[in-house]
């Protein structure tokens, strides 16, 4: 398997050469482009209820793989969101990332809910993927990405932490006092404790969204 | 025939066109392109092509009816950039054609002509309005992508998600489908695709504006 | 204090660091990393004439529009030295303006941060003249001696003023106080601005510096709110 990353670091985007029989587990509506030797397959990766487990993380129900036959064959992945993609060869590792930053992986890795989170109304990145195994992982993150090596503590504000290794706890605090509104960014902030790696991406989803928000369509009340 | 004096900053990321306009010269722009001129430019509108075809464009090429129109007896400076951020091109016609798809045509000189490309069916059925603008004539046009911007050679087969296909070379066939059967299409996550044949160049870009809306969607307040 | 400003590629994002005792203000959310010893206080602009529900509601309208009326700011709690990374809600560069010699008019939308020594005029009203309300002119005025940090939707470039130059509204960042200006529709009618697509531009003649950016927010605001679901308000 050959791969590059192309359009980095803001659109960046996975060009993966498959050898015939190699196959590659993608997040579904992530497929760009790939040659007809590519074949798809949609199902549940690991039966039923890790499928579900995966569905609950916001991730989707299904994975798709796409595998090589009678050729090798090329395909470029991507996510929906601008920003950079990030390889990371896991050796019998456990990583925990925010929902929606996991993209692809060969290999024997597994994906799953972590519940260690933080369930409130501001949640967001709180609810998280938990990656390991032995394999090759990718994941996006919105915005550049930038990696820290934790020693002691460090702070993010929620939503700009995509991924960290097991090593590392987190707590959540309030980052202030005084005026209080949903809309607002330093709401909830985490702080990483201990030592290892720890990913942050520089821009956030909510803080988009909030941005966008006037720039939807009102629904109308037929009452 | 003139050429335009034109330059192309901030590609890949935010590519924009500031274009040097002689006496007279004229250039046409997408609607709210414009960002700064010198302040002696007329700027008006012009409608594209006759009626009918307007029409048509409006309906099916996602085009709006109108551009708008920069010139002055002087001449002056204009810097123009699409609404999303990514790389602009510039393809230059000299009595030959070039399909691109609704959303990535930016501006044109008035030599050019856009006219809607009815795809018959597979265009109705793709989802995507039907999006292909075949781009004639003599002249300059600018396209652009949302996001980095690829170009690759086709020969033979290759399958591209219908939103990350930008402009490609009439020499190409294509055919619009699913990802497979009924069940694999639901299911995947991925829309449609197109899947091209022959020989000719393809643009394609790295990023889609529903990607963005659908993994917005989610988080959304 | 020292800024380092990330400029590569598409999302800009800049790195304050900060010794004891010195102070940075951000618009309110621009954090998005910081040492563990600093400390981050909301401080609210009122605007003028009202009172703390005025400032409430002016802070939701405000923020609904992309402007927040409520900055962070920022020192360390521990006599150490300490670094908040700030970064703008959309993609685009930032960059680094020094404010002293030159009072600088920022769009508000484009206000990134400030050091401490800045002084932030954020009722500025100098644009309501030619009879429009001001409505979504958003614009703070930025005085005194120290660093301003603004972001731009796209890349930022430095325009001449010349023999006089016209700006699409959605595209200005930054300017200095003394340039004369107009603010005006496009074209020459009503009816040629709203074919040709242009809204509110802004023609400055004079002796000063104008900072813009490539691309419009608005723009794509509106190409990507097509395409999201209705809002309940």
């Amino acid at each position: 398997m050959k791969y590059d990353i192309i359009s980095a670091p803001s659109y960046s985007l996975l060009e993966m050469t498959l050898n015939e029989g190699e196959s590659v587990i993608v997040e579904p509506g992530s497929m760009a482009w790939m040659d007809t030797t590519v074949k798809p397959k949609t199902e549940m990766k690991g039966g039923f209820f890790s499928g579900l487990k995966r569905r609950m993380g916001g991730e989707s129900f299904f994975l798709n793989t796409y595998t090589a036959e009678g050729g090798s064959g090329k395909i470029g992945i991507a996510p929906g969101y601008s920003g950079d993609i990030v390889v990371k060869e896991l050796n019998d590792e456990t990583l925990y990332m925010e929902r929606g930053a996991y993209l692809c992986h060969l290999g024997n890795i597994e994906t799953s809910v972590s519940w260690e989170g933080f369930m409130g109304t501001f949640a967001e990145g709180m609810l998280g993927l938990r990656v390991s195994g032995t394999g090759l992982l990718f994941f996006g993150s919105y915005g550049d990405i930038q990696a820290v090596e934790v020693n002691g503590s460090y702070t993010v504000d929620n939503g700009y932490a995509v991924a960290w290794e097991s090593s590392l706890d987190y707590s959540i605090a309030r980052s202030g006092r005084t005026i209080r509104s949903f809309l607002f960014g330093d709401q909830l902030i985490c702080k990483y404790h201990g030592n290892g790696k720890l990913w942050i991406q520089t821009r956030s989803p909510r803080n988009l969204a909030a941005w966008v928000h006037p720039f939807r369509s009102v629904k109308n009340d037929n009452k | 025939m003139n050429n335009m004096r034109f330059d192309i900053k901030g590609n890949p990321s935010y590519g924009e066109v500031n274009v040097d306009l002689g006496p007279d010269e004229t250039i046409l722009i997408e609607p709210g392109a414009m960002s700064r001129m010198s302040s002696n430019l007329d700027s008006s509108f012009q409608r594209q092509g006759g009626f009918f075809s307007a029409m048509f464009r409006k309906m099916f090429g996602g085009e709006s009816f109108f551009l708008g129109k920069y010139s002055h007896q002087n001449g002056g400076q204009l810097t123009f950039a699409p609404s999303v951020p990514g790389s602009v091109q510039h393809y230059q016609l000299s009595n030959n054609s070039i399909n691109i798809m609704s959303g990535a045509f930016l501006a044109c000189t008035p030599g050019v002509s856009v006219k809607a490309k009815f795809g018959g069916f597979k265009a109705l059925f793709s989802g995507e309005g039907a999006f292909l603008l075949e781009v004639s004539g003599n002249g300059d046009l600018f396209f652009n992508s949302f996001g980095g911007i690829v170009e690759k050679e086709i020969n033979g087969d290759f399958i591209v998600d219908t939103g990350h296909v930008v402009a490609f070379e009439p020499s190409l066939n294509y055919k619009i489908s699913g990802m497979g059967n009924w069940k694999s299409t639901m299911l995947s996550g991925e829309g449609l695709v197109m899947t091209f044949s022959g020989v000719g160049k393809i643009y394609l870009q790295t990023r889609t504006i529903d990607g963005i809306a659908s993994w917005l969607t989610s988080r959304l307040i | 204090m020292n800024i380092e400003i990330d400029s590569e590629g598409a999302f800009g994002s800049a790195v304050v660091k900060l010794d004891p005792g010195e102070k940075f203000v951000s618009e309110a959310g621009a954090m998005y990393r910081a040492s563990s010893n600093m400390d981050i206080d909301v401080e609210s602009r009122k605007k003028q004439n009202e009172g703390m529900w005025g400032a409430l509601k002016a802070g939701i309208k405000a923020a609904f529009a992309g402007e927040s009326f409520f900055l962070s700011s920022y020192r360390t709690n521990d006599n150490q030295s300490g670094e908040v990374g700030l970064a703008p809600t959309h993609q685009g560069e930032v960059r680094k303006i020094t404010v002293g010699s030159e009072t600088w008019i920022c769009s508000g939308g484009s206000y990134l941060g400030s050091s401490g020594g800045i002084e932030l005029d954020t009722q500025y009203q100098g644009l309501l003249k030619g009879g429009f309300s001001g409505e979504g002119l958003v614009f703070v005025k930025a005085s005194g001696e120290g660093e301003l940090l603004v972001n731009g939707f796209g890349r930022i470039s430095e325009v001449e003023v010349r023999d006089g130059i016209t700006i699409d509204n959605g595209h200005l960042i930054a300017f200095t106080e003394g340039l004369e200006y107009t603010i005006g529709k496009a074209g020459g009618g009503w009816i040629s601005s709203m074919m040709s697509g242009e809204g509110l531009v802004m023609k400055f003649r004079g002796n000063g510096k104008i900072f813009v950016q490539s691309h419009d927010p608005g723009r794509l605001g509106g190409a990507l709110g097509a395409l999201l679901p209705p809002r309940e308000n």
